[in-house]
C-alpha cells in the first residue's frame, strides 16, 4: 500500500512552506542600526552635529584638568592634603611611607591603582588627546570645505567661530600635554595618521611652542568676526556665552599661564619668556572689560563628575588645606600638624579670606566642630576641630583648615544647606590673570608699581591686607606674589603643582612631570619609563630607556615572564644553598 | 523509517524473502494485548508499547496492561517488533508474528538505574539512545531531582554533572547562579551556556522556573557537542525539560500537592576586632571625656589615639550587631500539579507559590508565583502538536551588595554601637556615635529598615510545536516560541535619611523598567533510512530568532517631599532619564547526519551557517561544523565482566556572539556635545571555539556500575576584547577579535548501584573534573582586571592562567629582600642583614621599627628591567600571588532507599584554588578586623629587641601595611578548598494499606520528608562562604570576597500528597 495516500498533505505543506518563507524573509534583515548612541555618520550629518564635538571637547578638557585623577598633583604640591587613597592620593602625597621620600610615578599598566597605576597618569593624557582629536576633526572638515553657516560665500561667521574655537582647543590640549608630560604627539588636522603606531614623540618644548602657535592662530581668527559661543559649550543649564572678544582674552590668559607654568624648576623658570607672559596677560581676562572664565557644573557633572579638585578640596569631611599653606596664611597654625590636639580654632589671620575660621549657620555644623559664622568669617577658609584622617596614615596629612571658597561645588549634605554641588566653576579668574601679569612684569624687569597694583587686586580687595607699592623690592614682591598665588590658585586643577614645581617648591623626589602612560607605550610597542621615586631623578629620563625623544620598538618583557624567571632563579638559588 | 530490504542483515533479509514481503497481501486488523511489569512483577503504568517502523503505539494503564490495535494494512508482512519502554527500565523488545485473533505479549523490564537506555535529544539529529551517543551528554533525571529540588531550576544540577561548576552571582533569594561547563571560553566575558527550555531558546535566565516542574535536564558542555547551536553555543547548552504528563499511566489523572516549609540561617559569622586603640576616659587627669564617659576626647570631641596605637583596649560595652542583622528567615513553597494521560492527549498543569526571606533583617524577601501548562495532543496518527505556556510573577526585596551594603556596614561598625537602638523616625538610630573617628561606618539596620530596593518581575513563555510524520521515514517539524520578561526595579532612599554623622540627606530615587522579548521559529525536515546494517538519520533545518530588549531608567538625586518616593516628590531639575533599545536578529541554517552501522559504529557530522545582526556588516555569516564517532567495542568483542564499552571522539566548533554594542562606532553624548568613545569594527565576528572531546563509557555488573570519562581540549580564538587605541586615534577603544584561550578538562563519572536488594537500594554517584585554562595568545598589553572598587588583581597576559591573581607580596625570607637592587645587603647599611629581622608573624621587618608604630612588613621588589650592563632600570612589586583555579572538583552523591525510606546526600568538594578576601582587607583601614585585636597577646617588653619580645603590633602594621591602600596583596589570599554538604534529605512515602489504615485511603501516596541544603562546610577559608564570586565580570575568574550576600543554610520539612 502506498502510504502517501494516507497523508493529508495540502494544509500542512502550506504551513511548512509559510514557515520556511517566514524564516527566509526574516533572515534578510540583519543590518540593524544602533539607536543607543550616535556614530559619526549620524552625528555629523548636519554641520551643527560636528560643532557639538567642540562642546564635548570643553567638557573633556575640564575633566582632564580638574577631574578625579588630578587630585594627587594638588596634594603632591602640599596644597591640599588627604590620606584617602582614592586615585592614589595618599600614595603620591605620602612622605617616607611607601617610598623613602616621595614615590615616583608608578607607570605600569599592570600596577594596581592604589599604588599609582592607571588613572593618575592616564587621565590627563587621554583627556587632552581626546580634546585634540575633536578639534582636529572640526578643522579637517573645514579644510575639506565644510561650511557651518547657511552659505559661506555670504556669511562665514559660524565657520570662523568654530575654526577659532577648534584652534583654541588645539592650544588647550597641546598646552595641557606640555605642562604635564615630558613628551607627546603634536597632531593636528594636517597630520597623516595612517601609520599611527609609528608617530614620533615631540618634546615638551615642541608641544608648548605648538600650543602657543595654535593659541595665536585662534586669537587671530577670533578677531575676524563678531560672534558668541553657545552657552551650553560652557556647561549645560547655566553655561555662559562668551563673545569673540572675551574668548580672545581667555586665549591670552592661557598663553600667559602656559609660559609661566611650563618650567620644571627654578632654572627653567628663570629662562621663561616673562615679557611675553606680561604681554599676554595684559590682554587676558583681567584686562578691561574683566571677567572670570567659568564652566557651569550641572547636576549630572557635580560631586566629582568632572570637577573633582574643587569638590574634594572644598568638602569639609573629605579633604583639607595642607598645613604648609595653613601655616603660611594664618599666624596660629603650625606646620607640621602638632600632635595630638592639632592646630587651634579659631584661626588667626589678617587676611579676610582666612578670617577667624568660623563658618556655617550653627556651631558644630554637621558634627565637624566648627563655630557659627561671625562677622569676621573668612571667605575662603574655615576651621574644623575634627580631623578627618587617621594619624596612622601619616600625621602630615592632618589639618584643621578647610577650603570653602568653592564649597558650592562640594558634596551635598556636608556643606552649607544652600550648596548642592552645582554652580559656576571658574578656571581663569581675574585675580589669576593679574598675578600672572604681575609676575611677568616683575621677572621681566617691568613696572613694579603696576605689578604691586595687580597683586593688590587680590591682596587688598579680597584679602584686606596692606597694599603694596612696588617699592618693596623684587624678593618681597615675589614673596607677596607667591602668597597670593597659594590662595588664588588653590582649587585650580594642577596649577598649584605647576606653581610649586617651577620654584623648586616640591618636596624632594617628587616627580616634576609625568611620563607617557605605560598603557599608551604598550599599545605603541615602546619602552616604558618613569620619573621620580627611589634612585631616580625627579624629572630626568633614566639612561637607556626610551623617554624624551627615544622610541624603542622593542616590546617590554611581560610581567609574567619576568616573574617566572625570578621564580626559576629563586629555586636555583635555594637548591645551591642546600 | 524507510527500510531498503535487500541490505537487511536479518534472515528475512534475503532478496527472495524481501520480495515475498513486498508482494504479500495486506494483513487484516490485529489486536495485541499484554502487561508490562518490572523484574519484580510490579505493574508499570505509563509504559509505552510501540510497533517498530510505524506510528503505532499505546500506553499501559495503571495495572500495566495495554491493548494495541493494528489496523488492516498498517504494517507490511506478518513480522513486527514490539518495544516496551518505561522510565528507569531497560526497553523490552519482542518480535511478533501477526496472526488471526488476539495475541498476548507481556514484557518484564529490567531496571536501568543510570538511564542509559533512555534517549537524549540535545545536540543530536533525532532522539538517540544515550549509549549510542558519539559525544558526552550529561543527564540529570527526575529521580535525581525529586529528593531535593533546587532552590532554582539550575541549582538542581550541581554536583550531578561532571565538569559543570555553579557559583551564585548573588546568593540573595531569587538570584541567578552562574554556570561554567568545563573550561572558560571567554577571556573578558562570562561563560554562561545557552539555555533551552522544552526546545525553546531562552535568554532571560532560568530563575523564574519552578524547580518542581523540571522533569529532566540534558547538558552538553562545549563545541564538540554543541555545534548544532552554532554561534551562541561555545559555552555549551543546558536543556531543561518540564513535566508534560507523558509518563503517566493511560487513563490516569494525577494530582500532586507539595508543601515545603522551613527556615534559613547563616552557618558562619563574621569575626571582628573586639578592642580599640583610643585613650580611655580618666587616663589624663582633667581631660574631657565623651558623653558616655568612655573615651578621652579633644576639645573638638574627637577620640585620641593612644601613643602606642596598639588595639588592645576593651570597649566599654559590647553589643552583637551580627545577631541583630543576620536572622533566621523563613522559606516556604507550595506546589500543585495536575497531570493526565488519556488516549491521544497528555498534559500537566502546575502552580507554585514560593517565598524565601533569606537571612537579613528588613528585606521584603523573594516571592514568586508560577503557572505552567504543557499539553501534547496527537491530532492524527502521524501528526502531533505540543503547546506550552508559562507565566511567573515575582517580587524581590533586596539588599545592596558590595560597598555600601549591609555587610559592609557590619564590618565597620564598632561593637559598642548598639545598632538596635530605636528611633522614632527611622526605626533605628542612624547616627553612629563618634562616627568621625572611623571611616565608612554606618548602621546597617538603619539602612535595611529605610532603603528599599525591590525588583518586580513578570515572565511569560509560550511555545508550540507541530511534528508531522509524512512518511515512515520522513517527518517535518515546525515550532514557534515566544519569551518575554518585564522587570521593574526601584531603589529608594527616603527624603531626610541621615548619614552616619547625622546629616540629613535629600534621599534618592532610581526606577528602571526593562521589557525584553524574543521569539524564534524553527523548521526542520528529518529522515531516517536503513541500508541493510546501516541506519542513517539526517535532519536539515532553519532557525530565525529575533530579540528586542528595551529599558528605561529615571533617577533623581534629590527628593523634596517626605514620604513621596516617586518623581512627583523629586526636584525636577535633578531628574534624569536614560533609555536603551536593542534589536537582535539571527538566521541560522543547519544540516546534521548520523550513521548507525550495525548498532556498533556511530558516525555523525553536521554543518551550521549562522547570520547575525550582532556580527559586523563585513562578517555577517559564520560557519560551524562537527564530526564525531563512537565504537561500541563490546558489540564487536566480548570482554568478560564488561557489559558495554564504548570509545567516542568528537571535534566541533561553536561561537560566542558579540554583545549588541560591540560592532558600532560610538560617540558618547555628553551635556553640551559629543565625545569619541569607541571606534566601530565592521569586521567583528563571533569568537570561535573548537573542541576535541574523546572519552569512554563503561557499563559493568549488569548495568549497576557505569563509568564515564571524557577529556576535552578547547581552543577559543578570535576572542572579543576591548582593545585600547593610541591616544592620537581620538577614539579610546575598539572591540576586536584577538587573543586565544585554551583549556583542557578531564572529567569523570562513576555511578554505582551498590545495593540492589528487593527492599533496599543504595546508589552512589561520584562526579569530578579537573580543568586548566591558559591564555595562549595575547597580542595586547598585559592588564589587570577588576570591577568597580574591587582591587585590580586578576591578570590577563600571554601564558597566564585565566584566574591568576597578581599583587604585592610580603617578604618572609630575608634573602628575598635583595632581589631589589636598591636593597643590596652591604653592611653596614640601611638594608644590611643586621638591620632586618623576621617578626613573630613570619614577615621581614626593619629591626629599628620592630615593636614601634612604624613596624611594617616589607614588600617584595625585584628588578623588572635592566640595561645592557645589568644595571636595573626599573623595579616592580607586582607578582603572582594566587590562582583562583581549583586543582579539581569532586562531588559525592548517595541515595539509600530502604523500603519506603529514602536518604539522599550530596557532598561537594573543591580542592585547591585561591580566594581573595577583600571583605577583610577593607576593614583593616578602620581597625575592625579580628587579627588587629591584640588583646589576647602577651604585653610587649619595655624594649623590643629580639623576636617575640614585642608580639603586640600597632594598628598601622595592619591598617597601613597590609591594608596597602586596598591594593591586592598576598596577606588576603586564602586557600579556597572546601567540602560542603549541599544536600541531605530523608523522605518516607506512605502508600496503599498504610494510608488506608490512617484514614487517608483517598490518597495514592503521602510523602513526608526533611531537607537540609548547605548543611555544613569544611574549609580553611576565613570568610563567610568559600563559594565566592565577584559581583561583576566572570564569576569563575573574579573570585573575590567583596561584602556579598553569602550562601546560607536551609532546613525544611516536606509534605507531598499524590491523588
Amino acid at each position: 500500500m502506498n502510504s502517501k495516500r494516507e497523508i493529508p498533505m495540502p494544509r500542512w505543506s502550506s504551513l511548512a512552506a509559510t514557515l520556511a518563507a517566514a524564516i527566509l524573509v526574516g533572515g534578510c534583515e540583519l543590518d540593524v542600526e544602533n539607536p543607543n548612541a550616535p556614530d559619526a555618520n549620524r552625528a555629523f550629518q548636519d554641520p551643527a552635529g560636528l560643532a557639538q564635538l567642540l562642546g564635548g571637547a570643553f567638557r573633556t578638557w575640564v575633566d582632564a584638568r580638574s577631574g578625579y585623577y588630578t587630585m594627587p598633583m594638588t596634594a603632591m604640591a602640599d596644597n591640599y592634603t588627604a590620606s584617602w587613597n582614592n586615585a592614589a592620593l595618599r600614595f603620591y602625597s605620602s612622605v617616607g611611607s611607601d617610598c623613602p621620600q616621595r614615590c615616583g610615578w608608578t607607570n605600569s599598566a599592570t600596577a594596581p591603582e592604589a599604588a599609582g597605576g592607571g588613572g593618575p597618569i592616564e587621565n590627563q593624557w587621554y583627556g587632552y588627546n581626546t580634546v585634540l582629536s575633536s578639534a582636529n576633526d572640526v578643522l579637517t572638515a573645514v579644510a575639506d570645505g565644510l561650511c557651518f553657516d547657511d552659505d559661506c560665500t555670504a556669511d562665514n561667521t559660524e565657520t570662523s567661530r568654530n575654526t577659532a574655537i577648534a584652534k583654541m582647543l588645539q592650544g588647550m590640549a597641546l598646552g595641557g600635554l606640555a605642562l604635564v608630560y615630558d613628551q607627546g604627539f603634536l597632531v593636528d588636522e594636517t597630520t597623516d595618521l595612517s601609520d599611527i603606531r609609528n608617530l614620533a614623540f615631540n618634546t615638551r618644548q615642541e608641544l608648548r611652542d605648538a600650543a602657543l602657535t595654535k593659541f595665536s592662530e585662534a586669537w587671530t581668527e577670533a578677531g575676524a568676526k563678531s560672534w558668541s559661543t553657545p552657552s551650553e559649550w560652557m556647561g549645560v543649564g547655566a553655561g555662559t556665552s562668551y563673545t569673540n572678544a572675551q574668548i580672545r582674552q581667555v586665549i591670552r590668559t592661557m598663553q600667559a599661564e602656559l609660559i609661566a607654568m611650563w618650567p620644571r624648576n627654578a632654572a627653567e623658570n628663570a629662562q621663561a619668556a616673562w615679557g611675553q607672559v606680561a604681554t599676554f596677560a595684559s590682554q587676558g581676562v583681567s584686562a578691561a572689560p574683566a571677567f572670570n572664565w567659568e564652566f557651569y557644573i550641572d547636576t549630572d557633572s557635580r560631586e566629582c563628575g568632572i570637577e573633582c579638585v574643587k569638590t574634594w578640596g572644598n568638602s569639609i569631611g573629605t579633604m583639607r588645606v595642607d598645613t604648609r599653606v595653613a601655616a603660611l596664611i594664618t599666624t596660629n597654625h603650625r606646620h607640621p600638624w602638632p600632635e595630638p590636639n592639632g592646630n587651634p580654632c579659631p584661626t588667626v589671620s589678617a587676611d579676610r579670606r582666612v578670617g577667624d575660621g568660623s563658618w556655617g549657620p550653627s556651631d558644630n555644623f554637621n558634627g565637624y566642630a566648627t563655630k557659627r559664622a561671625t562677622a569676621t568669617a573668612g571667605t575662603d577658609y574655615a576651621c574644623s576641630g575634627v580631623v578627618v584622617f587617621p594619624p596612622a596614615r601619616g600625621q602630615y596629612h592632618q589639618s584643621n583648615l578647610v577650603h570653602i571658597r568653592y564649597e558650592r561645588l562640594a558634596y551635598r549634605g556636608e556643606n552649607l544647606p544652600t550648596s548642592d554641588g552645582t554652580g559656576q566653576d571658574p578656571f581663569y579668574t581675574r585675580q589669576m590673570n593679574d598675578l600672572l601679569w604681575a609676575e611677568g612684569l616683575i621677572r621681566s624687569g617691568g613696572s613694579t608699581a603696576q605689578a604691586a597694583q595687580l597683586i593688590n587686586n587680590s591682596r587688598v580687595t579680597r584679602g584686606g591686607l596692606t597694599a603694596l607699592t612696588g617699592a618693596e623690592g623684587t624678593a618681597a614682591l615675589l614673596a607677596a606674589l607667591q602668597y597670593e598665588q597659594e590662595i588664588e590658585f588653590m582649587g585650580q586643577g594642577p596649577t598649584a603643582f605647576f606653581n610649586r614645581r617651577r620654584i623648586d617648591g616640591l618636596q624632594a623626589a617628587t616627580p616634576r612631570h609625568m611620563p607617557v602612560p605605560a598603557k599608551e607605550l604598550d599599545v605603541l610597542l615602546r619602552e616604558i619609563y618613569s620619573f621620580g621615586g627611589p634612585g631616580k631623578p625627579d624629572m630626568s629620563v633614566v639612561a637607556g630607556s626610551a623617554g624624551a625623544d627615544g622610541s624603542s620598538q622593542s616590546k617590554v618583557r611581560s610581567v609574567r615572564d619576568i616573574w617566572k624567571d625570578y621564580q626559576t632563579m629563586a629555586r636555583a638559588a635555594t637548591s645551591r644553598k642546600r | 523509517m524507510m527500510r531498503i530490504p535487500w541490505f537487511d542483515r536479518r534472515p528475512v533479509g534475503s532478496v527472495a524473502a524481501a520480495l515475498a514481503v513486498l508482494i504479500a497481501s495486506p494483513l487484516p486488523a490485529q489486536v495485541i494485548t499484554g502487561r508490562v511489569t518490572s523484574e519484580r512483577g510490579n505493574p508499570l503504568g505509563g509504559a509505552s508499547v510501540t510497533v517498530g517502523n510505524t506510528n503505532l503505539s499505546t500506553v499501559t494503564a495503571a495495572d500495566g496492561t495495554y491493548r494495541l490495535t493494528i489496523a488492516a494494512g498498517a504494517v507490511r508482512g506478518p513480522q513486527v517488533t514490539l518495544t516496551a519502554r518505561y522510565i528507569g527500565h531497560r526497553p523490552g523488545i519482542q518480535p511478533v508474528t501477526l496472526g488471526p485473533g488476539t495475541q498476548t505479549v507481556n514484557f518484564q523490564l529490567a531496571t536501568d538505574p543510570f538511564r542509559l537506555d533512555e534517549v537524549v535529544v540535545t545536540g543530536t539529529a533525532e532522539a538517540v539512545q544515550a549509549r549510542k551517543l558519539s559525544f558526552a551528554v550529561a543527564k540529570v533525571s527526575d529521580e535525581q531531582l525529586k529528593e531535593v529540588p533546587g532552590l532554582s531550576a539550575l541549582v538542581a544540577i550541581q554536583g550531578k554533572v561532571a565538569g559543570a561548576r555553579l557559583v551564585p552571582t548573588s546568593a540573595q533569594p531569587g538570584g541567578e547562579v552562574a554556570i561554567r561547563l568545563r573550561g572558560a571560553t571567554s577571556i573578558g566575558g562570562r561563560q554562561d551556556p545557552l539555555y533551552i527550555v522544552d526546545g525553546v531558546i531562552t535568554r532571560f535566565g532560568l530563575a523564574d522556573i519552578a524547580p518542581e516542574d523540571v522533569e529532566r535536564v540534558e547538558v552538553i558542555k562545549g563545541a564538540a557537542a554543541s555545534s548544532l547551536y552554532g554561534s551562541d553555543a561555545a559555552n555549551g547548552v543546558i536543556q531543561v525539560f518540564t513535566k508534560r504528563g507523558r509518563a503517566l499511566a493511560e487513563g490516569t489523572l494525577r494530582v500532586t500537592a507539595r508543601t515545603e516549609a522551613g527556615v534559613n540561617n547563616m552557618p558562619r559569622r563574621m569575626q571582628f576586632s573586639g578592642s580599640h586603640y583610643w585613650r580611655l576616659c580618666g587616663t589624663t587627669a582633667g581631660a574631657p571625656c565623651d558623653a558616655a564617659g568612655a573615651y578621652e576626647v579633644t576639645g573638638a570631641g574627637g577620640r585620641i589615639t593612644e601613643p602606642d596605637q596598639i588595639v588592645d583596649n576593651p570597649f566599654p560595652v559590647y553589643y552583637d550587631p551580627w545577631d541583630a542583622m543576620v536572622l533566621t528567615g523563613k522559606f516556604w513553597t507550595g506546589y500543585i500539579s495536575v497531570g493526565q494521560r488519556r488516549a491521544t492527549t497528555n498534559f500537566n498543569a502546575s502552580f507554585q507559590n514560593t517565598r524565601n526571606e533569606g537571612v537579613l533583617y528588613g528585606l521584603g524577601g523573594y516571592t514568586r508565583q508560577n503557572l505552567r501548562l504543557n499539553i501534547d495532543q496527537q491530532l492524527r496518527p502521524n501528526l502531533d502538536a505540543s503547546f506550552s505556556a508559562f507565566y511567573a510573577t515575582s517580587t524581590n526585596g533586596r539588599a545592596e551588595e558590595g560597598q555600601g551594603g549591609p555587610f559592609f556596614g557590619l564590618m565597620f561598625v564598632q561593637p559598642d554601637v548598639d545598632i538596635t537602638e530605636p528611633d522614632s523616625v527611622w526605626g533605628f538610630q542612624c547616627t553612629v556615635p563618634l562616627s568621625g573617628d572611623v571611616a565608612n561606618d554606618f548602621n546597617p539596620l538603619c539602612e535595611l529598615e529605610n532603603r528599599k530596593i525591590t525588583t518586580d518581575r513578570n515572565r511569560f513563555t509560550g511555545s508550540s510545536r507541530v511534528r508531522w510524520r509524512m512518511f515512515d521515514w520522513l517527518s517535518a517539524e515546525g515550532s514557534f516560541a515566544y519569551d518575554q520578561e518585564a522587570q521593574s526595579y526601584k531603589d529608594v532612599i527616603p527624603f531626610g535619611f541621615p548619614t552616619s554623622s547625622g546629616t540629613p540627606t535629600q534621599g534618592r530615587l532610581i526606577k528602571r523598567a526593562i521589557n525584553n522579548y524574543q521569539y524564534n521559529t524553527t523548521g526542520t525536515l528529518s529522515g531516517t533510512w536503513t541500508f541493510g546494517a546501516i541506519t542513517n538519520t539526517t535532519k536539515a533545518g532553519a532557525v530565525y530568532e529575533k530579540q528586542k530588549n528595551t529599558s528605561l531608567e529615571s533617577s533623581s538625586g534629590t527628593l523634596i517631599v517626605a514620604r513621596v518616593p516617586e518623581f512627583a516628590g523629586a526636584d525636577p531639575s535633578t531628574m534624569r532619564a536614560a533609555s536603551r533599545e536593542e534589536d537582535i536578529r539571527n538566521v541560522n541554517y543547519f544540516g546534521i547526519t548520523t550513521f548507525d552501522i550495525k548498532d556498533r559504529y556511530i558516525v555523525d557530522a553536521l554543518a551550521r551557517r549562522d547570520g547575525s545582526s550582532l556580527f559586523g556588516p563585513q562578517s555577517r555569516w559564520s560557519t560551524y561544523y562537527r564530526i564525531s564517532g563512537a565504537w561500541r567495542v563490546t558489540e564487536d568483542v566480548r570482554i568478560p565482566g564488561i557489559d558495554e564499552l564504548k570509545f567516542r571522539g568528537s571535534y566541533g566548533t561553536a561561537g560566542l556572539r558579540p554583545r549588541f554594542d560591540d560592532q558600532y562606532e560610538i560617540l558618547s553624548v555628553t551635556p553640551g556635545g559629543f565625545t569619541k568613545e569607541t571606534l566601530g569594527n565592521p569586521l567583528l565576528k563571533p569568537a570561535r571555539s573548537a573542541e576535541l572531546e574523546v572519552g569512554t563509557n563503561i557499563e559493568l555488573a549488569g548495568g549497576r556500575v557505569n563509568v564515564e570519562y571524557t577529556y576535552a581540549a578547547k581552543k577559543t580564538t578570535d576572542q572579543l576584547l576591548q582593545v585600547d587605541l593610541p591616544a592620537a586615534a581620538g577614539f579610546k577603544q575598539q572591540w576586536q577579535n584577538t587573543g586565544t584561550l585554551e583549556s583542557k578538562t578531564h572529567e569523570g563519572t562513576l555511578a554505582m548501584r551498590v545495593i540492589d536488594a528487593r527492599n533496599t537500594t543504595l546508589t552512589l554517584n561520584l562526579v569530578g573534573d579537573r580543568t586548566r585554562q591558559v591564555i595562549t595568545e595575547w597580542d595586547l598589553p598585559e592588564r589587570l582586571y577588576s570591577f568597580q572598587q574591587m582591587p585590580s588583581a586578576f591578570f590577563l597576559g600571554e601564558g597566564s592562567n585565566l584566574g591568576v591573581i597578581y599583587g604585592h607580596s610580603w617578604i618572609r625570607n630575608i634573602d628575598d629582600l635583595y632581589d631589589d637592587p636598591t636593597r643590596l645587603p652591604a653592611c653596614p647599611g640601611a638594608w644590611c642583614r643586621d638591620s632586618v629581622m623576621v617578626n613573630e608573624d613570619g614577615y621581614v621587618v626593619r629591626k629599628s621599627a620592630y615593636g614601634t608604630i612604624n613596624e611594617r612588613a616589607i614588600k617584595y621588589t625585584y628588578c623588572k628591567r635592566q640595561d645592557a650592563s645589568g644595571a636595573c632600570l626599573e623595579t616592580s612589586q607586582v607578582v603572582e600571588i594566587g590562582d583562583a583555579n581549583p586543582d579539581f572538583n569532586l562531588s559525592f552523591g548517595a541515595t539509600l532507599n530502604v523500603s519506603r525510606f529514602v536518604v539522599n546526600g550530596l557532598l561537594d568538594w573543591s580542592k585547591g584554588g585561591d580566594l581573595y578576601n577583600g571583605t577583610r582587607q577593607w576593614a583593616f583601614q578602620a581597625v575592625r578586623d579580628r587579627v588587629q585585636d591584640q588583646s589576647g597577646k602577651p604585653d610587649n617588653a619595655a624594649t623590643c629587641s629580639t623576636v617575640g619580645s614585642c608580639p603586640k603590633k600597632a594598628a598601622p602594621y595592619y591598617s597601613v601595611g597590609f591594608y596597602n591602600g586596598l591594593d591586592p596583596n598576598d596577606f588576603f589570599v586564602e586557600p579556597g578548598s572546601y567540602a560542603k554538604l549541599k544536600e541531605l534529605s530523608v523522605n518516607y512515602t506512605f502508600v496503599g494499606d498504610q494510608l488506608r489504615s490512617i484514614g487517608l485511603g483517598g490518597l495514592q501516596e503521602l510523602r513526608l520528608g526533611l531537607i537540609a541544603r548547605n548543611l555544613f562546610t569544611i574549609t580553611d577559608y576565613s570568610g563567610l562562604d568559600p563559594e565566592v564570586s565577584g559581583l561583576f565580570g566572570d564569576p569563575f575568574q573574579v573570585k573575590m570576597d567583596w561584602f556579598q550576600y553569602p550562601q546560607f543554610r536551609t532546613f525544611t520539612a516536606v509534605v507531598e500528597l499524590t491523588f
